[in-house]
């Protein structure tokens, strides 16, 4: 039963969720989560410096979507806000951290990770860091497409987008990433 | 086909995108050029390394640091900046602060609307009104339990009500949803927990639940407001018994209403109930009870409440039903008072209803409170005097300051209090939602919604 509920909740739009979060139903933010919480760690984890706190920065990008909710005008770019939040979060948290750790110790910390990773670890990182790089437009439609799950006829109607220039935007999206991944 | 495929008409092959016509023609080319083949194979290549790269990230999930941090955070602020603007759903639909007075017919009260109507428009039932009441009095508590459905998710809930012995109020009620929320009444004031907000709105009224313990006196009071109730009977399979159904419906302050109740003719009491915010009972019923038992004497218990140390307190903004907007909105309801301030006018306009009903001029009153064009004379009789007449106002004692306000699609709501002496010499306090409608300009107008909450006795 619950598990039914969850699932029709998961076919309302973002505009629904967002509507019945700020009527009231404090729940409905949870289904926003669910549905952009791998879009957003994978954006994360490829834009921080420290990819080991894209978790956290994740989380701290929602609270402050969940408490801002309301500033947001364009309710049909949900995920747009959100990884302009994540950006900001993402700033801020390799600065701290950053100061936190010093340069140089920050450094050491960082490069025996890399050394260490294996071979798919390290297509992650190269995958992350060439969707991070991503122009928004192209980015937001890979985010949907594959991190939350959408169908390109999903995605249009999310983006508000003829499906022709969704499957376009994907295509380029895949060269841009091919070239990034092969440097 | 002259030419390669795009790279876009690659990709919506890829994604099944593409009509039968298209797809046909799109692979009969991918067989011949192998250029083609090796651009979708590149690309095939880039999709199925974002999908592993999705599958992997499933095991960051946040949702519940999301949750937790939230709660930290608005435990931490009281007045955090929360998106929410009142705990809407499940409490307004439930009842929300719509209850009582001029809308005797009130969700809350729909119970013994119907238990009135089987007694009082079938004579030909065996049993009779003094019956009824005979098999209620002496039982100060009645519990429910059933279930709610609020934008097609359906909330098991129980609720408990007590009444108070010699009066009609009700002295305590309880209702217990299973997703955790908690919504009660305590003296004066209406309490909504909300699990997933950590928060526990309130009203400085009886804004919910079952205003009136259902008594001999209630049950008159309510048979004068329902028109035209449908009677039949149900076998009962499972308890092999016959039941009374009960069909009414009708519109008040909050809205339209219908509803179906079943009573057991050997105890003469209620068993069953199912209520819809519709006229024509369709769709799945905003509140369910299938089981309704009465209770000689509930204990205390039953009615604490235990809440989380962290939960933080507010205010819940006033609210008014959307579908009286369009009643609210008519200019021929309500007064001008060029020169006073909103307050004041609000003020002034409460004044002046109680003038209308202490002169009896119903005209005038519907004019100041259009709900009130819902009813007859009869019914209006009913409901500002109740029974016996007594509970008509004979003195305007005291007009409060402004305590309460919110906002509705036509400008400010202010909650007037009133203190007034009825005609069997007790003294009430009776508050008012007054809505402002602002024309865009320094003008406006003003209009009274209804109660805000029950009215509640003066020591």
């Amino acid at each position: 039963m619950i598990n039914a509920i969850r699932e029709a909740e998961l076919i309302l739009t973002d505009q629904e969720h967002i509507e019945r979060c700020l009527n009231g139903e404090a729940d409905q933010f949870g289904f926003l989560v669910i549905r952009y919480q791998r879009a957003v760690i994978a954006y994360l984890r490829g834009r921080m410096r420290y990819r080991d706190r894209a978790q956290e920065a994740a989380q701290e990008t929602f609270v402050r979507a969940y408490f801002n909710l309301a500033k947001l005008k364009k309710r049909e770019s949900f995920l747009s806000w959100l990884v302009g939040i994540a950006r900001h979060v993402a700033c801020e948290a390799d600065r701290r951290e950053q100061r936190e750790r010093g340069v140089s110790a920050a450094y050491a910390e960082l490069s025996p990770g890399v050394a260490k990773a294996g071979p798919a670890l390290e297509e992650d990182l190269a995958l992350e860091a060439a969707l991070s790089s991503l122009p928004p437009k192209l980015r937001d439609v890979v985010l949907l497409r594959f991190y939350s799950g959408c169908s390109c006829l999903e995605v249009s109607q999310l983006l508000e987008l003829p499906v022709g220039t969704v499957t376009k935007r994907l295509s380029r999206a895949y060269d841009l990433i091919r070239k990034r991944i092969q440097k | 086909m002259s030419g390669h495929l795009s790279k876009g008409q690659l990709t919506a092959l890829a994604e099944e995108c593409v009509s039968k016509s298209e797809k046909t023609s799109f692979e009969a080319h991918m067989r011949e050029c192998s250029k083609c083949r090796e651009e979708a194979r590149e690309n095939g290549e880039v999709r199925r390394r974002l999908l592993q790269h999705a599958t992997r990230l499933d095991q960051f999930s946040v949702e519940d640091e999301v949750r937790s941090s939230i709660a930290d955070k608005s435990r931490v602020a009281e007045t955090a900046v929360t998106p929410f603007k009142r705990p809407k759903g499940f409490w307004s639909n439930l009842i929300g602060g719509r209850t009582f007075r001029f809308a005797a017919g009130a969700a809350a009260l729909f119970v013994v609307v119907a238990v009135a109507g089987v007694f009082f428009y079938t004579p030909s039932q065996a049993w009779t009104l003094a019956e009824s009441i005979q098999a209620i009095q002496g039982k100060r508590g009645v519990y429910f339990s059933g279930s709610f459905t609020v934008n097609g998710e359906r909330l098991d809930c129980e609720m408990w009500i007590r009444g108070k012995q010699g009066e009609p109020r009700v002295q305590d009620m309880v209702l217990r949803g299973k997703n955790g929320i908690t919504m009660w009444v305590r003296e004066n004031a209406t309490y909504f927990y909300n699990p997933a907000e950590f928060a526990v709105y309130t009203d400085d009224a009886q804004t919910a639940g079952f205003t009136h313990w259902p008594g001999a006196e209630f049950l008159e009071l309510l048979r004068r407001v329902t028109r035209n109730p449908e009677i039949d009977y149900r076998i009962d399979l499972f308890g092999r018994r016959r039941l009374i159904v009960f069909k009414a419906r009708l519109v008040d302050a909050g809205g339209a209403k219908s509803f179906i109740l079943e009573f057991d003719p050997a105890s003469k009491l209620l068993v069953r109930l199912k209520w819809w915010q519709n006229l024509d009972w369709s769709g799945d019923p905003a509140f369910e009870a299938d089981t309704v038992s009465y209770l000689d004497s509930p204990p205390d218990s039953l009615f604490e409440v235990d809440l989380p140390g962290y939960v933080v307190y507010r205010e819940r903004d006033v609210s008014i039903a959307p579908e009286m907007i369009g009643l609210l909105r008519a200019p021929s309801f309500g007064l001008e008072q060029p020169g006073l301030s909103e307050v004041e006018a609000s003020r002034k306009i409460v004044e002046e209803i109680f003038a209308a009903e202490i002169s009896w001029d119903l005209a005038r009153f519907r004019r100041l409170a259009p709900v009130a064009t819902l009813w007859d004379d009869e019914q209006m009789k009913a409901v500002l005097g109740g029974v016996d007449g007594q509970e008509l106002v004979v003195q305007l004692v005291e007009v409060g300051e402004v305590r309460r306000r919110g906002r509705s699609p036509l400008g400010p709501l202010f909650v007037v209090p009133v203190v007034v002496r009825q005609k069997d010499g007790k003294l009430y306090e009776h508050k008012l939602i007054v809505q402002i409608r602002q024309g865009g300009g320094p003008e406006f107008s003003c209009v009274v919604y209804g109660p805000y909450g029950a009215p509640y006795p003066v020591q």
